[in-house]
């Protein structure tokens, strides 16, 4: 087996403490920016980023036809959103359970589970389009420019890196997500309060709670 | 028959000074082909400066890194006698760096206790340098001298005045010895901690100008507050650790702090007056025995142990346990000059005495704590009968699917393990390629599906009933646990893990490592695993598409594409480049704009380094010249620094110009003078400097294919060449294995022709230790202060 004896290899070494900690800290770093905590701006996780801006892309919109989940999910998977099918459609799916949001997302059309615990149907049965709050999320506004825009994964096609939203979305609907040392959970709140209390912050800024 | 040679008295050498030591310098240094002999270099001169501060003359130790590897340590001790040496007609000074066994502490009055002793310990650092530069100052004056591989290059002069007083030494270890020149930066910084809570009151600061960090250790609550640092990651049997101290009249003492945790994990240290000893010796092991006979005195006295069993062992009770032990004597004996083992017999006897009755006194005063500890020890104990018995089981179950292999592992046709190897793949969608992919000769996959168990959060019982790990561990063959691991057994001598290069990826990969770290110790050792290198980036065009490892084979890929195509034009010059020549001046100028940062971040604004430049300063001799500094300064002036006026620079002699500039938002002073023309970078830029002189006019035109572009300074060429390079290429960077066809995944990383192989190794074990129980283990907090501390340092941040 002499053939297989190898001397051209390269071979570098390196101390496991490095490796440990560069890999890891690549691993929680990524977690925590750009996985399980949304952004305070329109409080979305890019999970959730890429569903919405996948459907409004589509056109799947609150006056449109409902449209196949599976359809959204591939899309969502191929173009932005390089994990598993299982991740996003269920993210999809908590985004259309009115027991879950404060205000849903999506308009789900046939079983999204129920509050017992029940599963959603599998995705080839269930189909989904826009709610009318989440256009206000995207809105006419993304096409104006009023957000930066990244590249997708392999640079092939970009997507919006915030979405223009036109209310406080971390507030109306909460957050929760486990991230790597640290984790987040925020209570939804009622969106024309939120909304009030946001007109008063901006007419005097400095305001408090009383 | 092979002709044997006359071996006479010809044949005999005796080596002298310098030659003996470079020679043989593991004797004297450590293994130079690994990282020990290079920090040992450092811990010699600094072991000086800690000496200086225990005889209560030196109260703050620099260290600093610089860019080239070289180190300087400064002290503001007493400085070294810079008198004539009566024996040897020569400066003090020099006797002490050029001869071997010349020092202070031999002679009692200068130091009673002392880490140095054979004093042999600085002179062998210069004989190991490619340059040494020593710097003294005292009784008013400044006094420098250099060598070159421990041979003077001039005598020791002084060159100026000073008032305050210390010793700088800047060493460049020589080349010809070490083949590893890279400090390491947590090396360093854990040995001057280490020295800070030994030496109370003591400040050390480490600056490294590679990376611009710095750090200032200072404590006073001395080795109690060195085991609370320890045990910070853990929770604790007992807020406060216990000390043991005694002292007798000759000034020697022997100090012992211990604290338990919950954990597992045993960490003890053992300093001889404050130099580290790796492998223990006289004072650990009579810790060791006196603290298993103080424990199992007390067990039996009160009657601890339940079921009456056999008492508890040493392993039992050092369970949990971390203690740091410092002796500090006169005359030790250690079994080298790298100070690794105390042999001095006496000492074994003190420490035994000392754990027996101050730590019995310590039980007797607090019963609480003490029954704490010892119903710990005793648990430890049964869980070491239970995990026998778990162990034995398991063999026996073992016994009867040991000759199974795992139905996902794709086997290899070898059976000498010695060129057979396993590649750990992530996920099926991977583990398909490289089962398509490899040589099936020699190579084997087995792919694990989804994250595996954290081990260090499981018990040993739980990680055994893991389907994931059992098939990895009846694929390696070699059982597990202390009785049955059995490294012969092993099957692969090469471990490779293969995972994506995503952040899931790295995941997988702490996980793996940590598995190995905790339960396969001695495959790492032994270097047995090894990490994968799939290329990073593909990149398509025209002609077709290529792999790229690295961000660095990007870059000269980008640089190559360019300079084939392209012009550059200087119009200060009218000069044209093209092809190698752009190629190398454009690697050039990235080189100088490095220099030239690194040189802002400690103080020295790039434009004003490149006046210095322009004005053709390259070194110390043209500091000295009165006509060139005035029209520096007349030309800093004209640039807008009002201020810029020459200087007499006293300490080293010659001339500086000092002035003031804004950098955000605020006036700061600058000497632009020896410090500045010292550094590497400055030495580097002048270099450069000769060959880019053209650069000092912009604008710069870039002619290319598709167009042309003019940019205006040195820093947009530099930026916006690769942009421009990148024009008509697709660069994809590659996150997942399955994303290769099986061919494309051999060639770029199975291939042992080709591919790459990180392999893992353990350096500093007490600190891979520490960062897997801080990264993987139970406690949140310690995490994420080390997330929030270390956060900058994230090089793949992946969305």
């Amino acid at each position: 087996m002499t053939d297989i004896l190898f001397s051209r290899e390269e071979r570098i070494p390196i101390a496991i403490e490095q490796e440990l900690r560069r890999s890891y800290l690549d691993y929680a770093m990524s977690v925590i920016v750009g996985r399980a905590l949304p952004d305070v701006r329109d409080g979305l996780k890019p999970v959730h980023r890429r569903i919405l801006y996948g459907m409004w892309e589509q056109g799947t919109t609150a006056g449109k036809p409902y449209r196949k989940s599976a359809r959204i999910v591939g899309d969502v998977m191929g173009k932005y959103h390089p994990h598993g099918d299982a991740a996003i459609y269920d993210t999809l799916v908590r985004m259309a359970q009115e027991f879950s949001m404060r205000h849903v997302l999506v308009d789900g059309q046939g079983n999204f589970g129920s509050i017992d615990g029940d599963s959603a149907a599998a995705m080839r049965y269930t189909e989904v389009r826009l709610s009318s709050l989440a256009e206000e999320l995207l809105g006419p506004d993304l096409e104006k420019e009023t957000v930066d825009w990244q590249p997708n994964y392999d640079g092939s096609l970009r997507e919006p890196a915030i979405l223009p939203a036109k209310f406080p979305n971390l507030l109306v609907n909460g957050s929760s997500g486990i991230a790597v040392g640290m984790a987040t959970n925020i209570p939804p709140h009622n969106l024309g309060e939120v909304i009030d209390a946001a007109i008063a912050l901006a007419r005097s800024p400095g305001i408090d709670v009383d | 028959m092979v002709k044997v040679q006359d071996y006479t008295a010809e044949n005999i050498k005796v080596l002298k000074g310098p030659e003996a030591v470079r020679r043989r310098p593991g004797m004297y240094i450590g293994d130079t082909d690994d990282i020990s002999g290079l920090h040992h270099m450092v811990w010699e001169v600094v072991d000086n400066a800690v000496d200086e501060a225990q005889a209560g003359f030196a109260t703050r130790i620099s260290v600093v890194v610089h860019t080239d590897n070289s180190v300087t340590v400064e002290d503001n001790g007493r400085g070294i006698p810079v008198d004539i040496h009566k024996e040897s007609g020569l400066p003090a000074a020099q006797v002490i760096m050029c001869e071997l066994h010349s020092g202070g502490k031999f002679d009692d009055t200068s130091y009673r206790v002392s880490g140095g002793l054979h004093g042999v310990g600085v002179s062998v650092v210069n004989f190991l340098s490619a340059s040494l530069h020593l710097e003294i100052r005292r009784d008013g004056g400044v006094w420098e001298q250099e060598y070159a591989q421990g041979v003077p290059l001039g005598p020791l002069r002084r060159v100026g005045k000073s008032t305050k007083t210390g010793t700088t030494v800047t060493f460049k270890p020589d080349p010809e010895i070490f083949s590893v020149r890279e400090f390491h930066h947590d090396v360093l910084v854990q040995r001057l901690r280490e020295l800070a809570f030994l030496n109370p009151g003591l400040t050390l600061r480490l600056l490294d100008e590679r990376s611009g960090q710095e750090h200032e250790f200072c404590y006073r609550g001395g080795i109690a507050a060195f085991v609370e640092h320890l045990n910070r990651a853990k929770n604790t049997l007992h807020p406060k650790p216990i000390t043991l101290e005694e002292q007798n009249e000759q000034g020697e003492q022997v100090a012992i702090a211990l604290q338990w945790h919950d954990g597992y994990s045993e960490n003890v240290l053992a300093f001889t007056n404050t130099v580290f000893n790796p492998d223990g010796g006289a004072h650990l092991s009579g810790f060791r025995a006196a603290l298993t006979r103080t424990i199992n005195t007390y067990v039996v006295a009160n009657n601890l142990l339940k079921n009456g069993g056999d008492g508890l062992a040493g392993e039992d009770v050092r369970e949990g346990l971390t203690a740091v032990i410092s002796v500090k004597i006169r005359d030790p004996k250690f079994s080298s000059q790298t100070k690794d083992k105390l042999v001095s017999s006496e000492v074994k006897g003190w420490v035994e005495s000392v754990v027996n009755t101050r730590l019995a006194e310590y039980f007797e005063e607090n019963p609480t704590v003490a029954r704490r500890i010892v119903s710990k020890c005793v648990e430890a104990a049964r869980a070491r009968e239970a995990a026998r018995r778990a162990r034995e089981l398991t063999r026996r179950k073992g016994a009867l699917e040991s000759s199974s292999l795992p139905g996902k592992l794709a086997d290899c046709q070898e059976r000498d393990p010695a060129v057979a190897e396993l590649f750990l793949v992530e996920g099926d969608s991977a583990g398909g390629s490289a089962k398509q992919g490899r040589d099936r000769r020699f190579q084997a996959v087995l792919p694990l599906r989804g994250k595996i168990l954290n081990v260090e959060k499981a018990r040993f019982d739980k990680l055994l009933a893991n389907d994931a790990l059992r098939a990895l561990i009846q694929c390696l063959g070699t059982g597990i646990g202390a009785d049955d691991f059995d490294l012969a057994k092993l099957r692969y001598h090469k471990i490779i893990i293969m995972t994506d290069a995503d952040v899931d990826g790295a995941h997988i990969r702490t996980l793996l490592l940590t598995f190995f770290f905790r339960h396969f110790r001695p495959i790492i050792e032994r270097g047995y695993l090894y990490i994968a290198q799939p290329p990073l980036y593909k990149v398509t065009h025209k002609r077709g598409e290529q792999y790229l490892k690295d961000d660095q084979e990007l870059s000269s890929f980008l640089l190559e594409r360019l300079s084939d195509t392209a012009a550059l034009t200087l119009a200060g010059t009218g000069r044209q480049l093209k092809g190698k020549a752009l190629r190398d001046a454009i690697r050039r100028l990235e080189r100088a704009m490095e220099h030239g940062e690194r040189l802002s971040q400690r103080g020295w604004p790039r434009e004003l380094v490149a006046a210095m430049l322009r004005q053709g300063i390259t070194g110390r001799a043209q500091l000295a010249e009165g006509e060139l500094m005035a029209a520096l300064a007349s030309e800093l002036q004209a640039e807008g620094f009002e201020d810029a006026a020459v200087a007499d620079d006293e300490e080293h002699g010659g001339l500086c110009i000092r002035l003031t500039f804004n950098r955000n938002g605020r006036r700061r002073a600058v000497e632009l003078g020896y410090e500045l023309v010292r550094t590497y970078e400055y030495g580097q830029l002048a270099e450069l400097h000769r060959t880019l002189a053209d650069f000092d006019l912009p604008p710069f035109h870039l002619e290319l294919e598709a167009g042309g572009e003019t940019f205006d300074s040195v820093e947009e060429l530099v930026r916006r060449v690769y942009e421009s390079a990148r024009r008509g290429l697709s660069i994809q960077r590659y996150k997942g294995l399955g994303e290769m066809n099986p061919e494309q995944l051999w060639a770029t990383t199975m291939n042992p022709e080709s591919r790459r192989l990180l392999q893992v190794r353990v350096e500093d074990a007490a600190e891979a230790e520490e960062l897997f129980t801080v990264l993987m283990g139970d406690a949140v907090v310690p995490r994420r202060e080390f997330i929030e501390r270390n956060a900058l340092e994230v090089v793949n941040l992946d969305v």
